[in-house]
């Protein structure tokens, strides 16, 4: 199997000023080879860096420290074998999908002839025949999505980076993009030695992958490396599929056990008030909850499984789960959900009860909403200014950050009527209009 | 004044310069609102030099330039109808044209004039949008309106 090396990252480190000098880390300690033949994956979540590694290997930008070579020749600038797929798409609307597919060969200054010859052919191999002169507003994105693969394949590159070339399809679509390439894959009917495909699908990354690599963040590292070895065709129903699915599910949702020494604070445990807060509605909490008591599940739910019973992508399922870990609603191990005592009676209980309960555990579990709280209770006023409470956080983190925190609290604190906020005023306030 | 230019040449190019503005910033607000991901396929693909300039940049600032441009039209005939009738002290310089024939009957407070030169100011708006920009800005739109 250990061919030829397509690729090779080696203690790639990318991080990014800030504007108060310090730099922010993104992806650190990367090192990944691609063989010939091999399709990996990069999985993780949004804001794992699997995204900006792509964009170090597609040499649109570089990295801080480390070395990216490709066919042994460090990469600094994009490379002619190397092509990629855009999760947007991103066609150009005013180029029918001829054009947007011989852009790549004009831009290499080939005969016309030969563009006319390997557009086409790309065109063909992909399933577009017959839509050469329409615009891209006319196709549905699935294919749409064919018009990106065309054009990377037309430039018969050695590497195809696929940015989560699936997400933006909807579930029917994408399966059948996925099985076609494949299927061409499998056929070695593409002009491509090795794939490096970008996702937070758990499933797509078993289903498609030769070797996923899972990243955790903050800063974005690789967590650990898994061979698939089932054999192509896989069936997503097979029980060592699934075993393997879950079993991601458990490494992704374990929590980190000693966490790099004077590293950044990880997202929940040792939670203090400079912890930066998820972006989660009310509305999410209560509908898993909701979901999770309910049958089948009676509290204790597989993560996976209800996943794909919410139609829930592990994106949006973990911030979700996370934040039900963290007011102590809900416990999350070993790829399953459990909801705790409390949790079970909010998920029982009526609108009143719920805020009740869910105000309790906001100023228990939450060291910035009793902040808040603490200091509108102690001033006569009962009112404090936004920027008061974004000074303190911004010793803690990036100013976008402590905006987007002081957000999550202030939507959460209105559901439990903990304490009101004025936008227009950017004041905080303890008056509840009743 | 010393030159005796024709006023009707001379006053143009200044009433065209003063609305370039107009433009310009219409394309700077087109140029900057090229998505990311699309100027990353110009650099993986290398498309460079006029093929970008070609396939990429103008198209894509087009529409931003047609909504400029008609700003900018509309500012210039604002602007040459006032401008047709210039005063310098007691010299008054005068080109021919729909301004100056407008601002002539007001002065001598002929109303059957007035009404005949805003009138035809009025369908001369309306037939030039009809029949220019209208088909131009709906062209842009439709073929090279990001999405």
């Amino acid at each position: 199997m250990n061919t030829t090396s397509l690729l090779q990252c080696a203690d790639v480190r990318k991080s990014f000023p800030k504007p108060d000098g310090a730099e922010l880390l993104v992806l650190e300690g990367m090192n990944l080879e691609l063989h010939e033949g091999q399709i990996v994956g990069l999985l993780g979540r949004s804001g794992s860096g699997k995204s900006t590694l792509l964009r170090l290997i597609a040499g649109l930008s570089e990295p801080t420290s480390g070395n990216v070579t490709y066919m042994g020749q460090p990469i600094d600038g994009p490379a002619a074998g190397i092509a990629m797929v855009f999760q947007s798409f991103a066609l150009f609307p005013w180029l029918t999908v001829f054009e947007n597919v011989a852009l790549g060969l004009e831009a290499q200054r080939m005969p016309r002839a030969e563009i006319r010859k390997r557009s086409l052919a790309a065109i063909d191999l992909i399933g577009l025949d017959g839509f050469e002169s329409a615009y891209p507003r006319e196709l549905s994105g699935g294919m749409r999505q064919r018009v990106g693969f065309a054009r990377a394949l037309v430039v018969h590159p050695n590497i195809l980076l696929m940015d989560e070339p699936f997400s933006a399809l909807d579930v029917l679509t994408a399966e059948t993009l996925r099985t076609d390439f494949l299927d061409l894959w499998g056929e070695g009917r593409m002009p491509i030695k090795g794939v490096i495909l970008v996702t937070h699908n758990i499933e797509e990354a078993v289903l498609m992958c030769d070797r996923i690599l899972v990243f955790g963040s903050n800063p974005g590292r690789i967590l650990s490396e898994i061979k698939v070895t089932l054999p192509q065709p896989r069936n997503r129903l097979d029980p060592s599929f699934r075993e393997l699915v879950e079993s991601i599910y458990v490494e992704m949702t374990a929590r980190p056990k000693g966490t790099v020494a004077g590293g950044r604070q990880e997202r929940f445990p040792g939670l203090g008030i400079g912890s930066v807060l998820p972006q989660v509605s009310t509305n999410l909490l209560s509908g898993l909850m909701e979901a999770v008591s309910a049958k089948p599940f009676n509290g204790t739910a597989d993560l996976p499984k209800i996943a794909s019973d919410l139609q829930m992508e592990i994106d949006e399922l973990f911030p979700v789960a996370e934040t039900l870990q963290m007011l102590r609603f809900a416990e999350v191990e070993g790829g399953d959900i459990k909801l705790t005592e409390d949790g079970m009676a909010f998920a029982h209980a009526a609108v009143d009860e719920r805020k009740r309960i869910f105000m309790r555990h906001l100023l228990s579990y939450v060291p910035l909403a009793a902040h808040i709280r603490r200091v509108l209770d102690e001033r006569a006023s009962h009112s404090a200014r936004k920027s008061r409470f974004i000074d303190e956080l911004e010793d803690f983190m990036s100013e976008e950050a402590a905006d987007q925190t002081l957000r999550a609290v202030v939507r959460w604190a209105r559901y439990a009527e903990a304490f009101a906020y004025d936008d227009e005023n950017a004041m905080f306030s303890l008056e509840n209009p009743t | 004044m010393t030159w005796k230019l024709n006023p009707d040449i001379y006053l143009s190019p200044l009433m065209i310069l003063g609305t370039q503005w107009y433009i310009l910033f219409n394309v700077i607000a087109g140029a900057s609102a090229i998505p990311t991901e699309m100027r990353y396929v110009a650099a993986n693909f290398k498309v460079t030099g006029w093929l970008w300039w070609r396939k990429v940049a103008l198209p894509a600032v087009l529409p931003f330039y047609v909504t400029g441009a008609i700003t900018a039209s509309g500012g210039s005939w604002n602007a040459a109808i006032v401008a047709e009738l210039a005063s310098w002290g007691d010299t008054q310089v005068q080109a021919r044209g729909l301004g100056a024939y407008i601002a002539e009957a007001t002065t001598a407070g002929d109303f059957h004039r007035i009404v005949l030169g805003i009138g035809m100011m009025s369908l001369f708006v309306v037939v030039i949008n009809r029949l220019f920009w209208r088909p131009l800005y709906y062209y842009a739109e439709r073929k090279y309106r990001l999405t």
